[in-house]
């Protein structure tokens, strides 16, 4: 089972390729308890998408006790006084779901995808571990071992994810960001029973998380089947999920270089991070980086493709841009060198690029783009889960859903000069990092 | 034990202890005779007010007025048209002695650039118009899907049938594919599990038969690649004998029929590769190891298994479900994973084409667990072969499968890949109405006889990372 640990850049993707402005019917209400509830119709086949999005997630963790919200979406799955054990999972499979669950560093996820005769069943048993978790000592030390495994799969087998993990720790510093979903393998080793509860006790409460329903279901049944399961639930009066703030990080508009070299490395990387506007800080900003990303780098079209990668100046480009975030969003570059050129070399052609590339960018070339970014939106009416996905993923962030019906408009809103001044923002006065991902020493001559 | 009380007190010590058992029983499992059931599934699903319903579409052949055939469902309730088609004998597999590889690139290159539009016309049209279309080319097939919004849907098929027939495979393009594909060359080097996938292809299959080959072809390969070379595969591979399609979402019969002529008319009558012979597998129960500093051991390992087209090929599925299946509840996931916190994963899974039927499967974890492992899976491999299933376990695997039938109705490229998948494996029009009268036809005796059959030998294994002394395994 894939417990995935969302990057936050997976947000940028999605939101890039799926919104649709007035196309999804989305309601939205709250439960006394302060629940939000989102249904998403979708009469295809009789299936249901149920998402319960915790608004918490790794920055909320405390210092030194990393890993813990990862690991309690684990121990989420290891038994209430209700259901035991592991009975979640059977009960589950004997229903003919899959069912799932993932933590980022702004929130933690579960969800179930089951036929709509057995909604109820997974309702009910998100409602009862919301409050009930009651795990034993075995279970928890098993678990530990469990997702000290899964650091070692995800991250210690893989040279470019301990690179990314390095990036982010210097480009954030001591703001949250910095720190890793899985936490350190030794914060993993450290965890307690009680530092787990803690957390639950502290962030799992109604008024904290959103429930997200899509598939062959009408907003009217959702409200009487959520009040069934989850009107009962108190809320724990605990006003959780503060955002974090790294102003003194993103106003010291420090610009970070950092090298490393890897034994199993066998071809260079180059990749830099800026710490853009989020779309909650600077919405007019974002929309037009959303743009501008596209342009640059997103796509066989784009000017990175274009320019470098198709007139052999690099061997692989791309950018993406993350706005989708509880704190700050992430603009970044890629790229792979041809062989023969150094990553310092690749490093100037990317700033070179992006110079160009806004030099470039025309009323005519604008509205192309902007055309391109709003041609597919129909998709997201098709697959329940994917619209699941990025209500759920919105209202966790405390977006407002109209910024999904308004994606459209928003988008052929931004002007060249919009853009302009956000991309020139960004690049005068962000603080940023610049990474080498090199083979050995030994193999690197 | 001793039996000497009075008959009294004999009665009133068993009434006694039947009572702690069934007080014990019921404190542990939660749903015993004196505590209210804890969690009752079945009866909030008797109770629910949400009903089952059934998917109602279903798929139809339809021939267009120049032969084509494909099958269709047609789903109006979103504006979109998917189309998933498989060229058999179009992928890797074919690619000649000295030219692997080429099925990869000639797949990728297909989409840039064909008839009047040159690369970046070709992906403007595509994106403009919301069109999505790609090709891919796996071991024996070149898989393909489009999708488009059906506003849109007569410049999607011209795209399509222009791609099919008239790619440029331009020079400079090949070349910048040619360097991408040296540099994911090195990179398949960098990760632990790639390059024990190449490993185990060549183990299982032999370096000398077409599946135990690198995809990507050597650096030579690579480089000696040219744009003849990718014409020769597209007229050589691309023809009318050897395509599936299946078309879903918002059009009709009518005009899914003259889309069909309009994008595959103009290709060839017949392919030109000859099917390639079934790989002698190495199935023998062994292990390889490669030797490499890494921070866990990944293991992939397989035994024989079935075809689709098989007899057998339910309750093996339903075996390996029990056994190894996704998710958490199998028993290989249960002992080492839940029970023991061994691993973050270790699964199951079942290929059954016709060139290689096998169970497939894999872990990885850090070395001093690496062997509890090994002993957990042969000693599991052993217990259902020789004890089979437990009557319970295949009435949930039962429950899975049948609840979960929906859930393969989830979006329209879905169908369309579905239609394409049930015409490969000759399941036959009528299949997902008789789905699931297969499955619940297979008895505990099936179920059995295939356990015993198939896990009754050890798998073969390779497996990659930092071994003490692998020889002493």
């Amino acid at each position: 089972m894939n417990k995935i640990i969302y990057s936050i850049v997976f947000a940028a993707l999605f939101w890039a390729e799926n919104t649709r402005a007035e196309l999804l019917p989305i309601e939205s209400f709250n439960l006394n308890n302060g629940l939000q509830v989102i249904v998403v119709s979708n009469t295809k086949a009789p299936i249901v998408k149920q998402m319960l999005w915790y608004k918490t997630g790794s920055i909320d963790e405390p210092v030194g006790r990393g890993g813990v919200a990862h690991l309690l979406e684990h121990l989420m799955f290891r038994g209430t006084k209700k259901v035991p054990d592991s009975e979640f999972n059977d009960i589950i499979a004997q229903n003919g779901g899959d069912s799932n669950a993932f933590t980022s560093t702004d929130f933690t996820a579960y969800h179930e995808f089951v036929d709509i005769s057995r909604l109820e069943v997974v309702m009910a048993l998100e409602a009862d571990r919301m409050v009930n978790l009651d795990f034993d000592d075995d279970a928890f030390q098993k678990e530990r071992q469990i997702v000290f495994q899964e650091r070692k799969q995800r991250i210690d087998n893989n040279p470019t994810a301990q690179f990314s993990e390095i990036m982010n720790r210097t480009l954030w510093q001591d703001c949250p960001y910095a720190r890793p979903v899985t936490g350190t393998e030794e914060e993993i080793l450290n965890l307690t029973s009680d530092d787990v509860k803690t957390f639950y006790d502290k962030h799992y409460s109604p008024d904290n998380t959103v429930l997200v329903l899509s598939g062959d279901i009408d907003a009217s049944t959702a409200k009487q089947l959520a009040e069934k399961h989850f009107g009962g639930i108190e809320k724990s009066g605990t006003k959780t999920s503060r955002n974090p703030v790294c102003s003194s990080i993103k106003n010291n508009k420090n610009v970070y270089h950092i090298k490393m070299s890897h034994p199993e490395i066998k071809t260079p990387r180059v990749v830099r991070r800026y710490i853009a506007p989020s779309l909650k800080e600077n919405p007019e900003q974002a929309y037009a980086l959303m743009v501008f990303s596209k342009y640059f780098g997103e796509g066989d079209n784009s000017f990175l493709n274009q320019e470098l990668v198709l007139k052999n100046k690099v061997a692989a480009a791309g950018s993406s841009y993350d706005a989708l975030s509880r704190g700050d969003g992430v603009f970044s570059l890629s790229a792979v060198p041809s062989p023969g050129k150094t990553a310092a070399e690749t490093e100037d052609l990317l700033q070179t690029a992006l110079n160009e590339a806004l030099k470039s960018l025309n009323k005519d070339k604008l509205e192309k783009e902007k055309h391109k970014m709003t041609s597919g939106l129909v998709y997201i009416r098709d697959n329940p889960e994917d619209a699941a996905m990025l209500v759920g993923q919105m209202a966790a962030l405390g977006f407002n859903l109209n910024e999904i019906n308004d994606y459209e408009k928003n988008i052929k809103n931004v002007t060249l000069g919009d853009i302009k001044e956000a991309v020139s923002d960004m690049l005068s006065s962000s603080t940023s990092i610049t990474g080498y991902l090199l083979p050995a020493a030994k193999e690197d001559k | 034990m001793h039996y000497h009380y009075r008959r009294h007190r004999f009665l009133h010590a068993l009434y006694r202890l039947i009572a702690a058992v069934v007080v014990v029983y019921a404190v542990w499992t939660g749903c015993g005779f004196f505590i209210k059931p804890g969690f009752d599934a079945k009866k909030i699903v008797e109770e629910s007010i949400l009903k089952e319903k059934t998917f109602t579409q279903k798929p139809v052949e339809i021939t267009s007025p120049s032969g084509i055939k494909a099958w269709l469902m047609e789903e109006h309730s979103v504006p979109i048209i998917a189309l998933s088609f498989i060229f058999e004998r179009g992928g890797y597999a074919y690619d000649p002695v000295g030219k692997a590889g080429r099925a990869g690139i000639a797949a990728n290159m297909l989409v840039y650039g064909s008839g009047k539009h040159d690369r970046r016309e070709f992906q403007e049209i595509m994106e403009l118009n919301g069109v999505r279309i790609a090709f891919s080319a796996g071991r024996e097939d070149l898989s393909a899907g489009m999708i488009t919004p059906s506003e849109n849907k007569d410049i999607a098929f011209a795209l399509l049938q222009s791609a099919l027939t008239s790619p440029h495979f331009d020079r400079r393009d090949l070349q910048v594919e040619k360097q991408q594909n040296l540099e994911a060359l090195k990179i398949q080097q960098e990760h632990p599990a790639s390059i024990l996938s190449l490993a185990f292809a060549e183990e299982l299959f032999g370096a000398n038969h077409p599946y135990g080959r690198n995809p990507l072809g050597s650096k030579e390969d690579i480089a000696s690649i040219t744009s003849e070379d990718l014409q020769k595969w597209l007229k050589e591979s691309l023809a009318l004998d050897n395509l599936i399609v299946g078309i879903a979402g918002d059009i009709t019969p009518e005009e899914a029929s003259v889309a069909l002529d309009k994008i595959f008319a103009n290709l060839p009558t017949r392919n030109a590769n000859r099917e390639i012979l079934a790989p002698d597998m190495n199935l023998k129960p062994h292990t390889k190891y490669l030797k490499q500093d890494t921070a866990q051991i990944v293991s992939d390992f397989a035994a024989e298994g079935t075809r689709r087209s098989a007899q057998d090929f339910y309750p093996l599925y339903i075996a390996n479900h029990i056994l190894g299946g996704s998710g958490l509840t199998s028993r290989l996931s249960l002992a080492a994973r839940e029970k023991e916190g061994l691993t973050y994963g270790i699964y199951t899974y079942l290929s059954t084409d016709e060139k290689t039927p096998l169970i497939l499967g894999q872990f990885s974890a850090t070395p001093e667990n690496y062997g509890k492992i090994k002993q957990i899976i042969n000693a599991e491999w052993q217990s259902i072969a020789r004890k089979g299933v437990r009557k319970k376990e295949l009435e949930d695997a039962r429950n899975y499968l049948l609840a979960s039938y929906n859930l393969r109705f989830n979006s329209i490229a879905g169908l369309a890949d579905m239609l394409a998948a049930m015409q490969k494996y000759e399941l036959g029009l009528d299949f997902l109405q008789k789905r699931n009268s297969y499955v619940k036809a297979v008895t505990l005796e099936e179920v059995n006889q295939a356990a015993a059959k198939y896990f009754s030998v050890l798998p073969m294994e390779v497996a990659i990372g930092d071994f003490d002394n692998p020889n002493e395994e």
